[in-house]
């Protein structure tokens, strides 16, 4: 590398810092709350940003998914391994519905709702209604609807239409698959799927650069969008699903602190990247690449376990996404003075897990019609809660897609240490 | 000459007679310068129209001021100003049928009154042309439709036996109920709010009127959407015209004229919006 090269580098590099992110994403709210128009010039910009992020999201995926497992076959320690996984995701959901139902039985958000808490809610459905009256026939997908789309009958439709759902399946057998083929040409096929996760990795690190920038461009258009209104009727609610979507990144933190031994801060401040992207784009799949980097660069994770589980992890375990679905169930039984008691108790704590998993392959409102899952059993209207829960999703996906992907970091970083065991 | 006298006598008379028959004849083409059933009502000064007692916003209610208003106020008030007359409302009657029955009996020229045009009403009167078709609406009640598994249409879950449903008593909804959900325990109610009211309380499973009606029944009870459920039938039309006696046909074919120009220059579209708009 020669000087004017490691110079030009050097200027770029503050791009990366924390504080040009802050300073983007500050910006971004000023432009959003203040100059609105602008803001909305900025749409396609940030929407540009997020194609650009999204387009390595499915490659690293695919490369990621398949060099991971095809490693794990053939090092032989996959039975053990794959099990001690599962339980950290299971666990990791009972806990978030667990912080989800507690939330919601100590805050009672739903609970003596005023007058005009009501009347808001009350004109936010009956407008969304009023929109949809000749296209009301949704149908819920239910858990046989998520088994279904996890199967895919062409894997290059999947792969362009990307239902990363079926398209992990798809990984996971082909990787086990490849595993299993003991030859050379086998090995050279692994090492060159490594080496196109590499690349894919790299070009990742490159839109890094423009990260302030875009970041700027879609809290900008987020912020411009966001209606207060609904914000000021559910106040209460939104108030417990930061306050536990806080306290799970806490018991997440301690997780990673514990297991690495170093500073408390430090995991939170070796993931910032990751963090910021999945904030700011309120995407869990487009963090995924940085969340990648992340692991193995700043905390010296194992590639091969990283590149399983933040994948595997992003699409089953949303443990966010369960709080948030246990949460949401004490507050429509309590705006219907519906009281739960332990068998009601014990459907929304195991309902939230399976809603939650279930919401991730099917992208934005049309996942929350899973929810049926939940609220059907216990006898709660559907409709009044995917209603609130769309005109809310603005102000809360961001922070519920911050503690997924976190779930997700903490639980590569338990993998990884049971791993080594 | 007492023949020639009686002669000139009865010739006389006979002129006298042709004179008078002349004048009078005269004096009643004079008088009677419109067809009978509209000269009726410009005789006596003012049409008398038959409202129902009870005030049903927005088509005729009173304000926080004490006015009377609504849409049925304002076609009313503007017939007789066309008329060249004065309108006077007929409240007497308590039911929509009673409404039918003043001007069957002629206690009143026209029923402007929120009037659903059926068969068994048009035994009696004439209507007119609709000027305003109405949809039959449904609210049901979200907590029970839940509770029962009905899903986001429940109207094929109504006609059962264990469902009860409210609306307006001897009106004709009773009938489009009883025809739409013939198992369903269809009970009357005196307030056709009060019937809505117990559909939000979850005391009924469903209450059953128009679209107009569930409309600013909506807008006087904003919240009421977290807990009801809307469903206007959009197959099942009601609609609304005046009535008048069978035997004024030219009254029935001038209202049909004249609604036929006010649905065409929107004034009922705008003034069912205003009233609606205002809160009812």
């Amino acid at each position: 590398m020669n000087k004017s090269e490691k110079t030009g580098k050097q200027k770029s590099n503050w791009l990366l810092s924390p504080w040009a992110i802050f300073a983007g994403i500050i910006l971004g709210c000023v432009i959003g709350l203040k100059f609105k128009g602008l803001a909305h010039n900025l749409i396609p910009f940030g929407e540009i940003f997020l194609a650009l992020l999204q387009m390595c999201v499915i490659p690293i995926l695919i490369t990621a998914v398949i060099s991971s497992l095809a490693r794990l076959i053939t090092t032989g320690v996959t039975g053990r391994y794959l099990s001690r996984l599962v339980m950290i995701f299971a666990l990791g959901l009972l806990v978030a519905s667990l912080v989800g139902l507690s939330a919601g039985f100590l805050g009672k958000p739903g609970s003596g709702l005023n007058e005009s808490s009501r009347v808001t809610l009350g004109k936010l459905i009956s407008q969304y209604e009023m929109e949809t009256i000749s296209k009301d026939d949704s149908v819920s997908p239910g858990l046989l609807g998520f088994f279904k789309s996890m199967v895919p009958a062409n894997v290059f439709t999947a792969f362009s239409h990307g239902q990363t759902l079926a398209i992990l399946f798809f990984c996971i057998l082909f990787g086990i698959a490849l595993g299993f083929v003991r030859t050379p040409a086998g090995g050279e096929t692994l090492s060159v799927i490594e080496a196109l996760y590499d690349a894919f990795q790299k070009l990742f690190s490159w839109i890094m650069y423009v990260l302030p920038f875009g970041l700027c461009f879609l809290f900008a258009s987020q912020i411009s969008q966001v209606g207060f209104t609904i914000f000021k009727a559910l106040i209460k609610f939104v108030g417990l699903c930061y306050l536990s979507a806080i306290i799970l990144m806490i018991f997440y933190n301690c997780l990673i602190w514990w297991r690495r031994k170093g500073s408390f801060l430090e995991p939170l401040f070796a993931l910032r990247e990751t963090l910021v992207v999945a904030f700011g784009t309120s995407s869990s799949f487009a963090a995924i690449p940085s969340a990648l980097r992340c692991l193995q660069n700043n905390l010296k994770i194992n590639r091969g376990t990283t590149n399983l589980v933040i994948p595997l992890g992003i699409n089953i375990n949303p443990q966010g996404t369960v709080m948030y679905f246990a949460l949401s169930t004490i507050l429509i039984a309590q705006i219907y003075n519906v009281s739960l008691g332990s068998q009601g108790f014990m459907i929304a704590l195991i309902g939230s897990i399976l809603a939650g998993m279930g919401a991730t392959g099917v992208p934005g409102a049309g996942g929350l019609s899973i929810l049926a899952l939940i609220l059907g059993p216990l006898g709660l209207p559907v409709q009044t809660a995917i209603i609130l829960l769309i005109a809310i999703d603005p102000i809360i996906d961001a922070i519920l897609t911050v503690t997924n992907v976190y779930a997700n970091c903490a639980a590569t970083v338990l993998a990884e240490e049971s791993q080594a065991l | 000459m007492i023949k020639y006298t009686l002669k000139r006598v009865r010739r006389s008379l006979l002129l006298f007679a042709f004179f008078v028959f002349f004048i009078f004849s005269f004096k009643t083409y004079a008088q009677t310068r419109y067809s009978p059933d509209i000269e009726r009502i410009i005789e006596r000064g003012k049409i008398i129209v038959a409202m129902l007692d009870e005030d049903n916003p927005p088509f005729f209610m009173h304000d926080a001021q004490g006015n009377f208003r609504g849409l049925d106020v304002d076609l009313a008030g503007d017939i007789a100003r066309n008329l060249g007359v004065r309108v006077e409302f007929n409240r007497k009657a308590k039911t929509f049928d009673e409404i039918v029955e003043l001007v069957f009996t002629k206690e009143a020229d026209v029923a402007i009154s929120y009037l659903s045009k059926t068969l068994e009403r048009a035994k009696k009167v004439i209507f007119t042309d609709a000027y305003i078709t109405l949809y039959q609406t449904l609210v049901v009640n979200r907590l029970l439709a839940a509770q029962r598994k009905w899903g986001n249409n429940p109207m094929k879950f109504l006609n059962d036996k264990t469902i009860t449903i409210s609306t307006l008593k001897e009106s004709s909804y009773i009938t489009f109920a009883k025809e739409l959900f013939p198992l369903a325990t269809i009970i009357p109610y005196d307030n056709i709010e009060l019937a809505f009211d117990d559909a939000k309380n979850g005391k009924v499973q469903a209450a059953f009127f128009d679209n107009i009606f569930t409309k600013g029944w909506h807008n006087s009870h904003p919240d009421a959407a977290l807990y009801v459920q809307t469903i206007i039938c959009g197959d099942k039309e009601d609609p609304i015209a005046m009535a008048v006696h069978w035997e004024d046909i030219h009254l029935y074919e001038w209202l049909n004229q004249y609604l036929r120009a006010v649905i065409k220059d929107g004034t009922v579209d705008k003034l069912i919006n205003k009233y609606l708009e205002s809160g009812g």
